[in-house]
């Protein structure tokens, strides 16, 4: 059943796969560090970058890693249909740019598959090219690592690596239609101005990227706001790659320099183990061989339990209004599901179009638990192609990417 | 064998075995080697990401590795090395469920009656 993988774009097929050249397959257990002092004041509007900090996000955030800077949200504060910036993930590489000034702002476009080099201002960016805005779902590769077992090395992330912004810039192909791409053209690689957090300034901590069909697409965007307001620092301000449906780690933040490549791109976190899972699947603590790992582009079908809380204490006899997210990668999501007898049966919840392509879609149902005790309600979305998301964790893979099992939130109805 | 589910939360949240002290600075566990962890670990990231894991004493070495081989960290004297590996085997072992799926953690359970 797995010959075709979902977590594997056919995208790039045919091409030389990018041979990897370490492995350390780690076991992890999850560590949680709640933050319980981030509330703080909004950003204020200043010619430099604001310093990429938590000061502003949600208190209930969930910090992972202070150094890189990792954060997640948890499912009940993910229940607004626009992800608000206090509830939007973070996951950092590196160190994040500080003092940025978004008016001396300027993205170098180059590499083998260009006609010519161009630079460009922030400004000529907006004044050039049509201005969009969509909404476009971000999910971290390794969002639900903490579920695989054996363990897989990494920030232990459980739901809350999703988000859905709405961002505001321009489509990266009418960009890159600047520089002139030629018919070589394979892979789009970014760099941004973060540092490595070994310090060595020379040093790149991630430079990925997409397939040359993915920068193609209407909605692959370069993004200078979110939300409306001025892209912060701590979400890859004042300009990132937005290639909603792909793994987070493909839409750069703080990009200053594209290359267009002849071949697919090699920067750091593209070769190695990272954002790469089993060609064919493994049995769970297999050793993988590089030549058998393949880079990860559409994310698979997924979805959340926005409202109620998992934890809730139900009075008898009253019907519960149960609702969240559905999203599924570069697809789109077809039906919704949802059980309290542990998959037994399922019922089919309403389910809202996507806004615009890669956007996630809203869905809602009534449940009516039958009497007094404890239940899970799980959801299951599938998708277009009928992919469904499965109730155990799916196929394990050294680095702990792509886990879209069944959302599952827990309730007492009292006697 | 059969690990019992109370024994998984634990390690959940503390990241190490339970009833072992911790130093308040970083969360680590106090013990043999901690000193060398904290100075060669904690240079470039924090604590957090060694909380975080669980492994074996090979695949702690191959955490090292990678990080000097492509993350430019300085290389261990090997007698350090010995001893970090040492502590993290040690302290920061794998987990040993072999659940396909963990249940709910206790944070996310209706409170007991």
């Amino acid at each position: 059943m797995h010959e075709r993988h979902q977590g594997l774009g056919s995208s790039a097929g045919g091409l030389d796969r990018r041979r990897f050249l370490t492995r350390s397959a780690l076991l992890a257990a999850g560590a949680w560090i709640g933050d319980r002092g981030l509330r703080g004041a909004g950003q204020a509007a200043t010619a430099q970058q604001p310093p990429a900090t938590l000061e502003g996000k949600d208190p209930g955030i969930v910090v992972l890693s202070q150094n890189p800077l990792c954060a997640e949200t948890p499912a009940h504060l993910l229940d607004d249909a626009v992800t608000p910036a206090s509830r939007m993930f973070v996951r950092h590489n590196g160190v994040a740019p500080i003092g940025a000034d978004p008016a001396k702002w300027t993205l170098q476009l180059a590499g083998e598959a260009v006609e010519r080099s161009v630079g460009l201002s922030l400004a000529e960016l907006r004044e050039t090219f049509e201005v969009h805005t969509l909404q476009l779902q971000l999910e971290c590769g390794g969002n639900g690592r903490s579920e695989f077992q054996p363990a897989a090395s990494g920030n232990q992330w459980t739901t809350g690596a999703i988000g859905c912004p709405r961002w505001t810039g321009v489509r990266l192909r009418d960009v890159l239609a600047r520089a002139g791409v030629r018919d070589d053209a394979v892979y789009v690689g970014y760099y941004g101005t973060d540092t490595h957090l070994n310090g060595d300034p020379r040093a790149v901590p991630i430079s990925r990227g997409f397939p040359i069909e993915k920068a193609m697409q209407a909605e692959t965007m370069l993004a200078w706001a979110m939300n409306d307001e001025p892209l912060a620092t701590v979400h890859g301000g004042p300009l990132r790659l937005v290639a909603g449906g792909f793994p987070g780690s493909a839409s750069g933040k703080w990009v200053s320099r594209l290359v267009v490549r002849d071949r697919i791109h090699d920067g750091p976190k593209m070769t190695g183990m990272s954002y790469k899972v089993p060609c064919k699947p493994v049995a769970p603590g297999s050793t993988v061989e590089p030549s058998d790992m393949c880079i990860i582009e559409s994310m698979p079908v997924k979805s959340l339990i926005t409202s109620p809380r998992s934890g809730l204490v139900q009075r008898p006899g009253r019907p519960l209004d149960v609702r969240g997210h559905a999203w599924a990668g570069e697809r789109a999501v077809a039906s919704m599901a949802c059980s309290i007898d542990f998959g037994q049966t399922w019922s089919p919840c309403e389910l809202d179009p996507p806004v615009n392509r890669l956007a996630w879609q809203h869905w809602r149902t009534r449940i009516d638990p039958p009497g007094p005790g404890y239940y899970e309600i799980w959801a299951r979305a599938t998708d277009d192609a009928g992919d469904a998301q499965p109730m155990v964790v799916p196929g394990w893979n050294p680095r702990g990417y792509l886990n879209n099992a069944c959302h599952r939130i827990a309730l007492r109805v009292r006697a | 064998m059969r690990v019992p589910t109370a024994w998984f939360a634990v390690a959940l949240v503390t990241g190490a075995l339970a009833g072992q002290e911790t130093d308040p600075d970083t969360g680590l566990v106090k013990a043999r080697g901690f000193a060398d962890v904290v100075q060669h670990c904690t240079e470039c990231h924090d604590a957090s990401l060694i909380r975080q894991t669980r492994a074996r004493r090979e695949e702690w070495r191959g955490l090292l590795e990678w990080m000097t081989s492509v993350q430019e960290m300085e290389p261990l004297d090997e007698q350090v090395e010995r001893g970090v590996l040492d502590y993290l085997a040690t302290n920061y072992g794998p987990k040993t469920s072999r659940q396909r799926r963990p249940p709910l953690p206790d944070h996310l359970l209706p409170p007991a009656r």
